[in-house]
């Protein structure tokens, strides 16, 4: 049977897919979040550093980014620095190899909604959490 | 359990892990160079021994238990028995009051959840996917047999 709806919303581009950022410079993590999330029906886009990353924030209308904190040219923390100075700001998941307590909390205190460490954290939880939350 | 390059390839594609275009490329790659798949896919960076277990464990529906980044007890290791963790390729990775979790390299295999039951009486007992090697390195630090055999072997 034909969505009708959905084929008007798709026609007029008022389709409700949610934009996802992935900033991380593990690439083939990147890439397999981006094919997961993809799968499970959002826009995707990578930076594999945080420089590239905040600007794609700055420029793009994302509603999700999945944010490394160790990355080359520019670190999470200094990407959460330029995201607080934005008009808009899109909800920031930390997923960064620093487990340490005090991390968690900076990043918080930065904006991040969430943390996780990602040597505990399988992907398909990342994935699920950005089902229910973006 | 053997999970040959075609198997793997299949996985790491139907769980997300890889693009059909890397998927190609590497299968052309493997042919051309004659190098395992994995070799290759971990060379080019495509993918990572985590991603790799963590795809396989969802490809079960299980976890990945990752046993060189979570290193264990020995308490807790040798709560399963030497003879029933070498028979089984079996390592204790998680123990709560209601459940373990145990890491095996062949999750599907015959009379392992029977077999091990009794060593957790009242308690669940879930299995997550481990590496072969991973599990045979814990044996090597864990138990006095092996321990012994290494340092016989320095």
């Amino acid at each position: 049977m034909i969505d009708f709806t959905q084929s008007i919303k798709t026609l007029f581009g008022m389709t409700n897919t949610k934009k996802i950022l992935v900033a991380d410079d593990e690439k083939a993590l990147a890439k397999a979040l981006q094919l997961k999330l993809n799968h499970s029906g959002f826009e995707t886009e990578i930076a594999f550093d945080g420089a590239e990353a905040l600007e794609l924030i700055t420029k793009g209308d994302f509603d999700l980014v999945l944010l490394d904190l160790v990355m080359p040219k520019m670190d999470g923390f200094q990407v959460l620095e330029g995201v607080a100075k934005l008009s808009k700001k899109p909800k920031i998941v930390v997923t960064s190899n620093l487990g340490q307590e005090e991390d968690a909390e900076k990043a918080k205190s930065m904006g991040a909604v969430n943390f996780f460490v990602k040597s505990d954290t399988p992907i398909t939880d990342i994935v699920a959490y950005v089902q229910a939350e973006a | 359990m053997k999970l040959d390059d075609a198997k793997i390839k299949d996985i790491l594609l139907s769980q997300d892990y890889i693009s059909e275009e890397d998927a190609v490329a590497a299968e052309e790659a493997v042919k051309k160079n004659h190098v395992p798949l994995v070799e290759y896919l971990m060379t080019e960076g495509i993918i990572t021994k985590d991603l790799l277990g963590q795809a396989i464990a969802e490809s079960f529906k299980i976890s990945f238990a990752n046993l060189m980044a979570h290193p264990i007890s020995e308490k807790i290791v040798q709560r399963i028995p030497e003879e029933i963790a070498k028979k089984h390729n079996v390592v204790l990775f998680k123990e709560t009051d209601k459940q373990v979790i145990i890491a095996t390299d062949d999750p599907e295999k015959e009379g392992l959840a029977a077999e091990l039951k009794p060593l957790f009486a009242g308690k669940t007992i879930k299995l997550a996917f481990s590496f072969t090697e991973s599990i045979k390195s814990t044996f090597i630090i864990y138990y006095a047999h092996d321990k012994n055999c290494s340092r016989s072997r320095r």
